[in-house]
């Protein structure tokens, strides 16, 4: 009948509008503050007060923002451009957070794969349900504690960082390393090698990906901290980070001396896009991790 | 070197693990637990002494643990209801077999998670600024919305709290959700449609008991994420407006008004007394979202 | 002189299901230059007792010799010893080449030495030409010698191999373990080779030994092992179709069974060891028993063809045997052959203890 059939197309009709229009609004509203602060780092809008939403139509692409980025000594007492500093001082701090949170995760998941430990399974819950607690929840202790130690610095920091990562990377850890056979060291050790050296020397090299991603998120979460990182070293700006220095610039640490607007959007984009890259290139690899696991399994 | 026992080698191996998280975990939270029973702040850094249950009292009589109680209902919950609801709707919207361009709007609803919060949080908090951020000068004049005041105003501030938050979050439930829609045989719908089944019986017969379990994992899991959620009432509000031994007047959740204590005021006794509650209690949440998961079975 | 040397060995596992002793006592001697093969049912402790003399296993009790010295404490890297894995453990992420010369490079030798090396012995693999190929690129069969090759690199006088032949098609393994005998022969290398199929067994080895319930059931030259095993679980093991056993009773210069009409002459050997009444277990091989003629008869009730041969299933009285017939001779079911067995051809048991009553040393 042609009125009941006429009856489901404007359903149809009228569900697939919906579902664009909210789309639509919601992608909008997505990208809304990542154009904006896009745009914002193309033009030469200097306060937030200048910003106007002509400022937000490329009329004007300049690089301006970004070559003050990049050469700009905000706080004078730093003798060479600051931003490029701070985020050297994140990269190696993110860098030694990687080193160490790979060779923890991995002899510890080796441990827990192939070798006979005495209470084993308590340990290994015991472990676990410590880290339960996000790292944040224990800043203020660590930093107590690390006061009394001299260690409000970056051995601290990184100290600080490494656990969380590789007490996840361990079980993702013991896992790949249960599907590699046991063959391979066996041979390595009849080779001539220690079972530490088969260890380093062939399992690590067997158990790549894992070795890849746990180093990745080491990194990515020693990078993005900021709230560690302040309590830490917030005081003495010539060892911030690259997220310190974008509070800095974004005017939260003092607003009145802040440097122009333009010049913390171009920040956020430098710093932005390549961390949202990894960040989505972590998270494939852990799909893809608990895929083969979970096909074994 | 003389032979290693098996067992004493898988424990060396093991130890360094042990050692950190002793360390960095257990060792802070017991020191913490000291310092919370002495005075220490500003004026005794170095010379404090034991004071018992000095700041535990403090915490409860002028009304912080009741008040920060409240506020973290009202955030974890706050933020979780508009969360989840947004995530599974548009993932059922995603999930409809006749639409055209999902890569796309996929890839771009992906956006807020996939760039870093931090970063988000500090764009945000200037374009909630009032009166010339963004939000208050051009987009909510144009929706007909009033302003939203995060730093003057209690409602303004739990409003762009919620809403930022919203905005940062409800990707990975929209992708929770929808992996789980995807993973629902589509021969169930077949046979339901083969019984005559509106929509609406499709969607309470089959989608939603399919995804109970999802829903209830993502639910505990974010509960206790978003409990211990430090940065975006640190960077949007910084806790404010008000103080925190009123509930809601203020944004304070434990975790961040023991940062502050610690790192604006020095408070350093008060802070720790803070975060040992806080731990407490997100342990408890732990145990519960362990117990429920059964995780560690399949672990070790 | 003993290589190899094992004494009083136990070994213990602790499972989910229980613990499992594999190794009771186990004492072996092994003579420089000889290719012994350990022949056992899977699952019964040859992949541990070869793990063991390499070091990568400690044994719960007893002591492991290598070239007459001590070397329980001594880790497997440094006992110069080589070993082929069953699943042959080459480093997929290494070429062939460098997969062989793996061994060398840890010890550090001058890189001429090294390709040299190498070189000789894919020679004498034939794997020369694909030196470069990864692993993932190889045969079954490519990889074995790889893995072979990679034992003989070291220039080890002692090869542990553990079923290197179990993933390979049955053609390529006939060829493969002539390679063998004649590597072993030219090279004069002492090696112990650990399976579960008896016809490589048999065919390989210049000494076999029996493992079985933890320990040695029997060790000597194979034929001397197949012909005359010292017990009756080796007897049962040993051989395709397996020795027929059965109950019986010493009467009168002769041996007749309990059950069903079988009556063999006491073979001269064991003439002295017996007596009059004794109870003993005794056997026969199906292939020592001529069909076709004779005083014994049974009925057929199976046939197996296999090809080569043909089995029969025959009753006699109660006690049923295995025999061989003549490959495509006509033969069913119900048909009624004779065959006698002559006494040579019987092995006698003790009925307690199962020991061969001639008790070889």
């Amino acid at each position: 009948m042609p009125s009941r059939r006429a009856k489901r197309i404007a359903l149809k009709a009228l569900r697939l509008a919906i579902s664009y229009i909210v789309l639509i609004v919601m992608a909008a509203w997505s990208v809304l503050p990542l154009y904006y602060i896009i745009m914002t780092s193309f033009s030469n809008v200097g306060t937030l007060v200048s910003l106007t939403i002509s400022a937000l139509i490329p009329k004007h692409i300049t690089l301006e923002a970004y070559r003050e980025l990049l050469t700009g000594r905000f706080i004078p007492t730093i003798k060479v451009p600051n931003f490029p500093l701070w985020v050297l001082h994140s990269i190696e701090l993110a860098g030694a957070t990687a080193l160490f949170s790979v060779a923890l995760a991995m002899l510890a998941g080796y441990a827990l794969s192939r070798l006979d430990m005495p209470a084993k399974k308590s340990l290994a819950t015991f472990v676990y349900i410590i880290t339960f607690l996000p790292v944040t929840a224990t800043t203020v202790p660590l930093y107590l504690l690390f006061a009394r130690f001299h260690l409000l610095n970056y051995a601290g920091l990184v100290l600080a960082y490494t656990p969380g990562t590789a007490v996840f990377a361990a079980f993702l850890a013991k896992l790949s390393i249960d599907a590699i056979p046991p063959d391979y060291e066996e041979a390595a050790m009849i080779d001539g090698l220690s079972r530490f050296g088969a260890f380093v020397r062939i399992v690590f090299r067997m158990a790549l990906p894992v070795v890849a991603l746990t180093a990745l998120l080491g990194f990515l979460g020693a990078y993005m901290d900021y709230a560690t990182a302040y309590a830490f070293i917030g005081s003495n700006s010539n060892a911030w980070t690259a997220m310190l220095g974008l509070w800095y610039l974004a005017g939260l640490y003092n607003y009145a001396s802040a440097p122009a607007y333009n010049i913390f959007a171009a920040g956020a984009v430098l710093m932005g896009i390549p961390l949202m890259a990894l960040f989505l290139v972590s998270q494939r690899m852990m799909t893809r991790a608990y895929s083969s696991l979970a096909g074994i399994k | 070197m003389p032979r290693l026992s098996p067992k004493v080698e898988g424990f060396l191996y093991f130890l360094p693990l042990v050692v950190a998280v002793l360390f960095l975990f257990l060792y802070p939270v017991l020191y913490a637990v000291y310092i919370s029973f002495t005075n220490m702040n500003l004026l005794h850094i170095f010379n404090y002494r034991l004071v018992g249950l000095l700041q535990y009292e403090l915490m409860l009589r002028q009304g912080y643990l009741a008040s920060l109680l409240i506020n973290e209902v009202a955030w974890t919950l706050g933020s979780l209801i508009p969360m989840m609801a947004l995530g599974f709707a548009l993932a059922l919207i995603l999930n409809q077999r006749d639409l055209y361009g999902r890569s796309l709007f996929y890839a771009l609803l992906i956006l807020p998670w996939a760039f870093p919060g931090f970063i988000s949080l500090l764009v945000w908090s200037g374009m909630w600024t009032d009166p010339y951020g963004f939000m208050n000068r051009y987009l909510l004049p144009f929706l007909h919305l009033p302003h939203v005041d995060l730093v003057h105003s209690v409602w303004g501030a739990w409003t762009g709290l919620i809403v930022t938050n919203l905005w940062l979050s409800f990707p990975y439930y929209m992708t929770v959700f929808y992996s789980g829609l995807q993973s629902i045989p589509s021969e169930l719908y077949e046979l339901a449609d083969v019984d005559g089944a509106g929509a609406l019986a499709k969607f309470a017969r089959i989608t939603l008991p399919s995804l109970k379990k999802t829903i209830a994992f993502v639910f505990i899991t974010s509960f206790v994420f978003t409990w211990n959620n430090f940065y975006p009432i640190y960077v949007l509000t910084g806790g404010g407006p008000g103080i925190p031994s009123k509930p809601i007047a203020s944004t304070e959740t434990f975790i961040v008004y023991a940062y502050q204590e610690a790192f604006s005021y020095n408070n350093y006794a008060f802070a720790a007394a803070l975060s040992i509650v806080s731990t407490a209690i997100t342990m408890v949440l732990a145990v519960i979202v362990l117990k429920f998961t059964g995780i560690l079975e399949g672990l070790v | 002189m003993e290589y190899v040397k094992l004494v009083d060995v136990w070994k213990t596992y602790r499972t989910k299901a229980g613990s499992v002793t594999p190794l009771r006592g186990v004492n072996f001697s092994v003579d420089k230059g000889e290719l012994v093969v350990v022949l056992g049912p899977s699952g019964e402790g040859k992949t541990t007792l070869l793990r063991i003399i390499a070091g990568l296993l400690r044994q719960d009790r007893g002591h492991v010799y290598l070239r007459g010295e001590l070397v329980d404490d001594v880790p497997p890297k440094d006992r110069n010893v080589a070993m082929v894995f069953q699943s042959y453990a080459i480093y997929p992420f290494m070429t062939v080449y460098d997969n062989i010369a793996f061994p060398l490079k840890l010890q550090h030798r001058p890189k001429q030495e090294i390709d040299a090396k190498v070189r000789e012995v894919a020679k004498m693999l034939r794997i020369d030409d694909i030196l470069y190929k990864k692993p993932g690129q190889l045969s079954g069969g490519q990889r074995q010698r790889v893995a072979i090759a990679k034992a003989l690199v070291k220039g080890a006088d002692i090869i542990l191999m553990d079923e290197p032949m179990a993933n390979l098609d049955a053609q390529v393994r006939v060829f493969a373990r002539e390679e063998l005998k004649q590597l072993h022969r030219d090279l004069g290398t002492t090696i112990i080779y650990v399976t579960h199929d008896q016809v490589e067994a048999l065919s390989l080895a210049t000494k076999l030994a029996i493992l079985h319930d933890g320990i040695i059931q029997d060790y000597g030259d194979p034929v001397e092992v197949y012909r005359r095993p010292r017990n009756s679980w080796v007897a049962s093991f040993t051989g395709n179709p397996p020795m027929n056993l059965f109950e019986a009773r010493v009467q009168g210069g002769y041996v007749v069974a309990k059950q069903g009409n079988l009556k063999v002459e006491v073979p001269e050997a064991y003439s002295k060891l017996v007596s009059e009444g004794m109870e003993v277990v005794a056997g026969f091989r199906p292939e020592d028993a001529r069909v076709g003629q004779g005083q014994l008869s049974g009925k057929v009730t199976m046939v197996e063809r296999v090809g080569a041969y043909t089995v029969i299933h025959v009753e006699v009285g109660g006690l049923s045997l295995r025999l061989l017939y003549p490959s495509m001779a006509p033969i069913s079911r119900g048909d009624v052959v004779s065959f006698e067995v002559p006494s040579s051809a019987l092995s006698l048991f003790d009925s307690k203890t199962g020991l061969n009553l001639l008790r070889r040393p």
